[in-house]
């Protein structure tokens, strides 16, 4: 069953000369609870196609169907109503609100739409985030694999439909990254989320269901991972 | 121009809007404080005119100096100018004897008196020589005389010892040709019995020793005290008179100095402006040096020293100033034009400055321009050195790990569960953000507090020193009063002129009245006895009232009575009855000062130049109800007798002390009655009538309430502006500060509607905080000008509620328009945008 559909996105930056086309003509869709990894040199456009899908930034041309609905037909309150609901976005720099200690922004999606947090699944989160003893934290107060941790707690509180992750792993030692990597595909099992992943890492990589890879704003390659093909 | 002034100009460019609003708020300041210092001297000169229209342009006055001993004063090192006169004598005119003036006094002024001396003429020219003279306008009309221009006038001029003698000695007979007609408003005293008339004088003509009396103005005031004792001691010139009004506003005055207060008031009002442009030009500085720490950093990391650093800060407040400075001085010129052009429409300033041209003219002296340009380049220094220090301090390392300068604990921002119930995390993350920023939030709160208790004590000194006053005034039951002034005039002839005045044009119905003061000490009620002995001093034990009986004419007291409820026939038996207005004010009420009924006596006592007369008072009636033109007074009660009664209290004691007559009057038409009584008055040969044109005061005070308001109420929207100014750099460059927070805020689904919010919630603990501790100052400040006006015990103190409303209101709006206005960029700018940009 079809999750997502992207119909010939496209994304320029600047005119004339000075123009870029960071995603040129990209079609693909994704099953729901498929995990799809990203692959592509630096400034291939994997970061512009991953905010794209998640709502936070807007095509040139073309258009992104989630569930069925083009979400950037969307007014502005709905398509934010949209992300908290249905989006669990993982920035490559955490993007943390200074101000609020750990658990608030884990739950920062569930206050803005005014739900009570259940006490439960935030102690759930927490521990399998090793963030436990963290909870009254400032984000200024952790280091950079925590502070990642929390930035995946915030995306994966609301039980999102799709959780789209920038390189999660990119700032983090190979353990940490291991950790991390298991948390997602465990939260991608048990609740049958679609997981979308950028990665420069070929062990990430192999592990997901499907491999699209980048060049130049263009797929290149579309398909089953396999060993070979990577290397 | 070098790579850093460069970039000074660039970041200039760059943050278009601050740097707008920085030089608008110097720009204010500058015009403010130049204003002021422009109203100041500009008052100070239209008083200085004032008195030099009035008494004279000279500093001191040497009477009786001997012609031959006036070197001594004449060269003085200090000397600027001098100015002979001498009195020649008065002579008799040939007029009516009942008239109030029967002389003319002649006095002979050199070139530079006539030049000095108020001697305003109306037709003809100066006198020339010792044979010309000019005379006063009031002379015809008062007298009936009919001297014109070119007429001989042949005088027996002496002198008498004794203002009351009747012949005169030394006499001399002089024939003057008369030149001119003389304006004689400052030259003759309404209430003297001598016209004034000015002849030449001819010092050639005069014997060494013939005394002369000479007026001086100095080069140096500042040393007038030591050359007066140097002339006074030469010339033998023991009798010295100082023009005090004159010297006051100059400065120099020996005694209480009127410029004290004057300048206290420009003082006060210069240092809340300069708080507030300090406050505003610092904060713009500290917010760009903050913004350009990384860009410190980076420089000094390839080189830059911390002297060319703090330069660049400097060379930014250079240019603000540059333009700002100029900018406000124009303004403020501009601003005390128009001002003053609108005054100078009103002819109310001249009426009581009694001045023919009571114009304020723009002053502008080098000194206030100095004094304006230093306290802001001062200003501007200061604002600018603690930044530039900072920024001076900058380590590259610093700059280059910093993500933001603010450091944040747990504890500081800790919120409570309730504001989370109350409002949601929209008002969990506005609260933390005010916590965060504390220091600069607290310039935007202060920006807001000087404008909140400005406001609103302002607002209490026009309502203490106008709304009051202008209740007194407004409550008048009558449209003129006038009384009759003068030396011996009999009753018969003040009553005589007052009936003329009430039968004129335009005169409806009126009350004449004249009253005797007694005392009484019996009779009294308890309410009074508390009264007397909570204000009485300690010295004073023995309670008493002042009492004062007020005789009305037949008719008027005909139809008091019946309106009060008594027959007149109860007071044709002779004796001395009256009717009691038994009402008093005691602090916000009233009271009834007697114990008494009517029918019963009340026993006075009448102190005399010979005894102290025992009167027994018969009440024929007591009412509340007080007769036109008698409020209830504080200080005593009155008691309403008719002529008969008044002759009978007469004629116990025939030295008692009576009061003139005085009259009150209706208009039926104010505008015909105003200029015919003016005309009488002008005519009247008989004493001086003097009067007041009641609805003519309260429409000048009015006026004069109209435009302190305007300049009270100018001057707080100005400060106000200069506040809004510093609260919108510090609103703005936070929340641009914060785009990358709102982004991320955003991208994890807050709705335009949460972030409207959101800075609603912010507006409000700003708001909050700056009414929290403005009011309370403002509502103190408040209370000692209802204590300086004096209204402890006259009236109850009142809350200024609509300030308060209107600071509230106002408060919340102009932060959450600000707010607004620097959200609505954020708002709609793309997610990825904002998270990308490099500033935070
Ligand atoms: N805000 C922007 N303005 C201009 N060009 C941009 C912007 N963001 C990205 N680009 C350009 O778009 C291209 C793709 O960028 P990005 O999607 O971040 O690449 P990746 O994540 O694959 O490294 C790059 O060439 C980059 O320079
Ligand atoms: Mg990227």
């Amino acid at each position: 069953m079809k999750i997502l559909q992207v119909d010939h996105l496209s994304k320029s930056y600047g005119t004339g000369e000075a123009k870029v086309m960071a995603l040129d003509d990209v079609s693909f869709s994704v099953d729901k609870g498929e995990f799809v990894a990203i692959i592509g040199p630096s400034g291939s456009g994997k970061s512009t196609l991953l905010h794209i899908l998640g709502g936070v930034d807007k095509p040139t041309s073309g258009n992104v169907y989630i569930d069925g609905v083009d979400i950037y037909s969307l007014n502005e309150s709905k398509l934010a109503i949209f992300r908290r609901r249905q989006i669990g976005l993982i920035y490559q720099f955490y993007n943390l609100i200074p101000v609020l200690n750990v658990s608030e922004n884990i739950t920062l999606p569930l206050e803005l739409d005014g739900q009570m947090t259940p006490k439960t699944r935030l102690n759930e989160i927490v521990k399998t985030l090793g963030l436990s003893d963290r909870l009254k934290h400032l984000p200024n107060e952790l280091s950079g694999g925590q502070q990642q941790r929390v930035s995946i707690g915030r995306a994966l509180i609301n039980n999102p439909a799709i959780v789209l992750a920038d390189e999660p792993t990119g700032n983090l030692d190979s353990t940490n990254s291991k950790e991390i990597m298991e948390l997602l595909k465990a939260s991608n099992k048990k609740y049958n989320q679609t997981l979308i992943v950028i990665t420069h890492d070929e062990n990430i990589a192999l592990q997901a269901d499907r491999i699209i890879s980048i060049h130049d704003g263009k797929i290149q390659m579309n398909e089953v991972a396999s060993c070979e093909r990577l290397i | 121009m070098n790579v850093l002034s460069k970039l000074t100009k660039r970041h200039l460019k760059l943050n278009k809007k601050r740097t707008i609003v920085s030089i608008i708020g110097i720009a204010l300041s500058t015009a403010l404080i130049f204003a002021v210092s422009i109203s100041v001297l500009s008052f100070r000169d239209l008083a200085m005119r004032a008195a030099i229209d009035s008494s004279g342009n000279f500093e001191a006055k040497f009477a009786d100096v001997q012609l031959a001993n006036t070197k001594y004063i004449e060269d003085n090192s200090n000397t600027k100018e001098v100015m002979y006169s001498k009195t020649l004598g008065i002579s008799k005119l040939n007029v009516d004897a009942k008239a109030s003036k029967q002389y003319i006094e002649v006095t002979a002024y050199d070139g530079k008196a006539f030049e000095n001396y108020p001697c305003a003429l109306k037709e003809g020219t100066l006198p020339k020589d010792s044979s010309e003279i000019v005379i006063s306008e009031n002379i015809n009309p008062k007298t009936g005389l009919n001297y014109k221009v070119g007429d001989k006038l042949t005088l027996n001029i002496g002198t008498r010892d004794n203002a009351q003698d009747t012949t005169l000695s030394n006499v001399t007979k002089k024939i003057y040709t008369i030149t001119g007609i003389l304006k004689a408003d400052y030259t003759e005293r309404s209430y003297s019995d001598t016209f004034s008339a000015f002849t030449y004088l001819d010092k050639s003509g005069l014997n060494t020793t013939d005394t002369v009396t000479v007026g001086v103005t100095f080069k140096n005031l500042a040393a007038m005290k030591t050359s007066v004792n140097e002339m006074s001691t030469g010339a033998n010139a023991k009798n010295i008179a100082y023009n005090n009004t004159l010297l006051t506003w100059s400065g120099y005055s020996s005694h209480d100095n009127a410029n004290t207060f004057l300048y206290a008031i420009a003082a006060v009002v210069i240092a809340l402006i300069i708080i507030g442009s300090v406050a505003v030009i610092y904060n713009a500085f500290a917010i760009s040096v903050n913004e350009r720490k990384k860009q410190f950093g980076i420089l000094a990391s390839v080189g830059a020293t911390s002297k060319q650093i703090k330069k660049m800060v400097f060379q930014e407040s250079a240019i603000m100033g540059a333009i700002g400075i100029p900018l406000g001085l124009v303004i403020g010129y501009l601003g005390m034009f128009v001002t003053f052009s609108l005054i100078n429409g009103f002819y109310f300033f001249g009426e009581s400055f009694n001045m023919q041209n009571a114009n304020f003219n723009v002053i502008i002296s080098p000194i206030i321009l100095t004094i304006t340009l230093v306290i802001l380049i001062v200003t501007i220094l200061i604002s600018a050195y603690i930044p530039a220090k900072r920024a001076a301090k900058v380590t590259p390392l610093e700059a280059i790990r910093l993500t933001n300068d603010i450091k944040m604990s747990r504890k500081k921002l800790r919120t409570s569960r309730l504001t989370q119930k109350l409002f949601g995390i929209e008002g969990i993350i506005a609260l933390k953000n005010l916590k965060r920023n504390r220091k600069r939030y607290r310039t935007t709160i202060f920006s807001l507090f000087i404008s909140i208790v400005l406001f609103i004590s302002f607002s209490t000194i026009i309502l203490y020193a106008f709304d009051l006053s202008d209740q007194q005034l407004g409550t008048s039951d009558y449209d003129f009063a006038f009384s009759v002034g003068g030396n011996g005039l009999s009753e018969a002839d003040q009553l005589d002129v007052i009936n003329k005045a009430v039968k004129l044009e335009g005169a409806g119905e009126y009350w004449i009245y004249r009253s005797v003061d007694a005392e009484a000490t019996t009779g009294l009620s308890n309410d009074y006895k508390a009264k007397f002995k909570k204000s009485a001093s300690s010295t004073n034990t023995d309670i008493s009232l002042n009492v004062s009986i007020v005789e009305m004419q037949d008719e008027a007291f005909a139809n008091y009575a019946k309106e009060v409820g008594v027959d007149t026939n109860a007071f044709s038996k002779g004796g001395i009855s009256g009717i009691l207005v038994n009402k008093m004010i005691n602090g916000n009420s009233f009271i009834k000062p007697v114990d008494l009924t009517a029918n019963s006596d009340l026993n006075l006592e009448i102190i005399s130049d010979k005894q102290t007369n025992n009167i027994k008072l018969q009440l024929a009636a007591v009412t509340d109800k007080a007769p036109v033109a008698y409020g209830y007074s504080r200080e005593q009660v009155y008691v309403i007798v008719p002529k008969s009664s008044m002759k009978n209290l007469l004629a116990v004691d025939n030295k008692i002390d009576i009061s003139g007559y005085m009259g009150y009057l209706k208009a039926t038409d104010s505008a015909t009655y105003a200029a015919k009584i003016e005309d009488l008055k002008k005519a009247n040969t008989v004493g001086t009538l003097y009067y007041t044109d009641v609805k003519a005061m309260i429409k000048s005070m009015q006026a004069i309430k109209l435009f302190m308001s305007i300049f009270l109420y100018g001057f707080i929207v100005i400060i106000t502006l200069i506040g809004v100014t510093n609260v919108f750099n510090t609103i703005n460059t936070n929340i641009q500060l914060r785009r990358k927070e709102f982004a991320m805020l955003k991208s994890v689904g807050l709705t335009p509607k949460g972030f409207n919010k959101m800075l609603y919630y912010e507006s409000i603990f700003y708001g909050l905080k700056a009414l929290l501790y403005g009011l309370p100052v403002g509502i103190g400040l408040s209370y000692l000008m209802y204590y300086i006006f004096g209204g402890v015990g006259v009236f109850s103190f009142v809350l200024p509620w609509n300030s308060i409303i209107i600071c509230i209101v106002a408060v919340f709006f102009i932060v959450y328009m600000t707010m607004l206005y620097a959200g609505s960029k954020i708002k709609k700018e793309n997610i990825m945008d904002a998270l990308v940009s490099d500033i935070i």
